[in-house]
């Protein structure tokens, strides 16, 4: 159980966030600190006292790794705004990264101290990172490294017994429903779909359909499609006109799902509460080895055709960070044995594409048969003519998740930071999570309220009344 | 004159009062600074008019109240008889019945609600069809607690032969029931209902979890706010709540004060 699980993260937690504890480790003068803030669950176990115990022994260095988490990107924001403890390293998304930099938080990266992530880091990521450009002639590469990455898609069940129920069939949603995004608007799949409630991921899907024409449109450049995807930014000119239109989408797919989710979703559908739900890739990879080896049930994972959301988990050197140490730090985690840990651990897909990652992935999905294999290729990742070997057990599954199709990879987008306009998304996004009450309740909610209000004038005047005859009768008894 | 410092009663209350400053005056404070303050710290009316000008708001507001009355009358119903017959020797021998009914409160009320989603899923009560069922359904099961205790309280105090002299003098069931029972327990209702609904008002777990997202209450928008950087229109919501709050407990306090019965009597 997710909660379950929150509860008890949030032991470690508060005991790591308080304060005294830092207070009596820190004073030694022999030992180096440094200072982690990280998403949740986003490390492999033992990590930290890996790095540690390697600095002692190769270069005989005490280090000390202060580790912190936080849940929400948002509230890692805030911790760094409003906190008085100062960090080395923070992971954050891409548009976190813009927002860091804009309010110059940040220290520029110099690759050359990270080795390991300057030689083995996908070119594709790398190019991507230097893609994103805002400001003053800012980009994310240069003051992000990118620890993980990933892709916002379809996570489904096409044996789900509602859509048996329906007569859909499994092959057909495979093809053709869940290679867009519109199926989400589609009454055939009412009250079955989970959407994330967090507002730029449901954003990012209101705007690929209500620019579906657009998006599917395959003569269109990245280009062309980065600049539609960030509709409603700030540099957006029409952003009230778009932003509306996003709304009105976003209304009616309100009407027909079943629920908004941020955690429970990767479980609901492995319970068969619901049979499609929309899902980051780690996520979703997660979700299909459980869903397989629990209940042995096939789920799928698909990115639309007419594109997604494409991001980037990156770590950030904060200003007056001990830069030396922090480099140490990246440079150990982009080291291939140690990706390969943490890709194991939380099943997100590294930045890292050297040879060992790609024997890796090539021995978790090697077919069990030679009948079953078929070729994948990864070749914009792993670098010119790379193809995994894998069991056709994984097509339009974990794969899928954790490398795009090459075909699609012109179609991802990365969506910005909204800058002032975030207001107005946040706007929008409140109509959208509001439900005004259906009638029956506003006629209950009037009646009960008349009753009350006669039920407290009435015993307000009876008081009264009492109190004035009591009078009375004691002036006369006088 | 000798001078020294002796040890006084009044000094025992010194934890209390810094645990007062620090975590409710200064608070309130904060809110009520940053309510009526802009970005950079300057006297704003924006957050005020931000909030009555937007249509959601406002909704948002009427919304959970309308839970919330709901949920205070749901566990009024339910719990006013159950604690009368607890109340009752006879039924609840060794208090063990009471134990029960209080029994959920132990539990952290999350873990509680994601138990409650699967449970209710099971009896086929679906959130993502039924958004309101489910919620208030959540809602009365985790706050009936706090609705059972005060009452129960009052039961166990009720004037018993005030009751026998009623229905001796010849008063119906009826009357007995609506002239001396109610008036006698009107202070349990009384904490009773502020016990759950300023709780429900803020709440916004269970409705998140049970609602499937569907329903948002104004707990929930102000933690929007707050987490997207809005401190001053977080605290502008949050100082309404505190308002309602503040408002709800004058209107029972004429209540929690014993009843005049007797007196009515003579």
């Amino acid at each position: 159980m997710a909660f379950v699980k929150k509860a008890l993260l949030l032991v470690p937690t508060l005991l790591m966030t308080s304060p005294l504890l830092f207070s009596c480790t820190q004073n030694d003068p022999n030992v180096s600190y440094l200072r982690v803030l990280n998403s949740e669950d986003y490390i492999a176990e033992g990590m930290t006292e890996a790095f540690e115990k390697k600095m002692l022994d190769e270069k005989g260095q005490r280090v000390k790794v202060i580790y912190e988490t936080f849940d929400t990107m948002e509230n890692m924001f805030n911790t760094l705004k409003t906190g008085k403890t100062k960090y080395d390293l923070v992971c954050a998304s891409d548009y976190m990264v813009q927002k860091l930099v804009n309010l110059d938080l940040l220290e520029k990266m110099d690759y050359k101290y990270i080795p390991n992530y300057d030689t083995n880091a996908s070119k594709f990521i790398r190019n991507r990172l230097k893609s994103i450009t805002w400001g003053n002639n800012y980009n994310l590469d240069d003051y992000s490294m990118c620890y993980m990455w990933g892709t916002f898609g379809l996570l489904y069940n096409p044996n789900f017994y509602l859509f048996k129920e329906r007569k859909i069939d499994a092959k057909e949603m495979i093809d053709k429903d869940m290679r867009t995004f519109d199926s989400l608007w589609d009454t055939r799949f009412q009250k079955t779909i989970s959407v994330k409630d967090s507002m730029r991921d449901t954003y990012a899907v209101g705007l690929i359909h209500s620019n579906g024409e657009f998006f599917k449109d395959k003569s269109k450049t990245i280009e062309e499609r980065q600049t539609v995807f960030n509709y409603g930014g700030e540099d957006d000119s029409n952003a009230n006109e778009h932003i509306n239109a996003v709304k009105n989408d976003l209304l009616k797919l309100r009407d027909n799902i079943f629920g908004f989710e941020v955690d429970s979703g990767k479980e609901d559908i492995v319970t068969e509460k619901i049979g499609i739900d929309t899902a980051w890739s780690g996520d979703a990879v997660k979700a299909i080895n459980n869903a397989e080896s629990e209940k042995n049930l096939m789920l799928y994972y698909s990115i639309p055709d007419e594109g997604s959301n494409l991001w980037f988990d990156c770590w950030t050197l904060q200003k007056n960070a001990n830069k030396e140490l922090a480099y140490q730090f990246l440079d150990f985690l982009s080291d291939s044995k140690n990706a390969i840990e943490n890709i194991k651990a939380i099943g997100y897909t590294s930045s890292i594409a050297s040879e060992d990652v790609f024997n890796y992935y090539n021995d978790i999905y090697a077919p069990t048969s030679s009948n079953s294999a078929t070729t994948y290729p990864v070749s914009y990742f792993f670098g010119e003519g790379k193809e995994l070997t894998i069991d056709t057990k994984y097509e339009n599954r974990q794969i899928v998740a954790q490398f795009p199709k090459e075909e699609v990879t012109d179609s991802l987008m990365v969506m910005k930071d909204y800058g002032k306009n975030n207001d107005l998304i946040l706007k929008m996004w409140e109509e959208v999570k509001h439900e005004s009450l259906p009638t029956w309740a506003i006629v209950l909610f009037v009646v009960e309220i008349a009753i009350i209000i006669t039920a407290i004038t009435m015993v307000v005047v009876l008081r009264f009344r009492n109190k004035k005859q009591r009078k009375e009768r004691k002036i006369k008894t006088a | 004159m000798k001078r020294t410092l002796r040890f006084q009663r009044k000094y025992l209350c010194i934890p209390y009062v810094i645990f007062l400053i620090l975590f409710i005056l200064l608070p309130i404070l904060l809110i009520i600074f940053y309510a009526f303050t802009d970005k950079d710290g300057f006297f704003s009316a924006q957050a005020l008019i931000d909030f009555f000008s937007t249509p959601t708001k406002v909704s948002i507001l009427i919304n959970s109240v309308f839970i919330a009355l709901q949920t205070t009358i749901l566990c009024l119903i339910i719990a006013y008889p159950l604690a009368y017959f607890l109340a009752d020797k006879k039924i609840n021998r060794n208090g063990v019945l009471i134990t029960l009914f209080i029994m959920p409160m132990w539990i952290n009320f999350v873990l509680r609600t994601g138990a409650t989603r699967d449970l209710l899923t099971w009896l086929g009560v679906n959130g993502g069809r039924t958004p309101y069922l489910a919620t208030l359904i959540g809602m009365v099961y985790n706050f009936i607690p706090f609705t059972i205790l005060p009452l129960y309280t009052t039961m166990l105090k009720l004037d018993k032969s005030q009751i026998e002299a009623a229905s001796d003098l010849g008063a119906t069931p009826t009357q007995v029931f609506i002239k001396n029972i109610i008036p006698q327990s009107l202070p349990g209702v009384a904490s009773a209902a502020t016990m759950v609904f300023m709780p429900t008002m803020s709440s916004y777990v269970i409705s998140d979890t049970l609602s499937e997202g569907k329903i948002t209450l104004f707990g929930n928008s102000i933690y929007i706010s707050f987490s997207n950087s809005q401190w001053n229109t977080g605290s502008f919501l949050a100082l309404i709540m505190l308002i309602i709050i503040f408002l709800s407990m004058l209107a029972t306090r004429r209540f929690s004060r014993e009843p005049e019965v007797r007196g009515g009597t003579w």
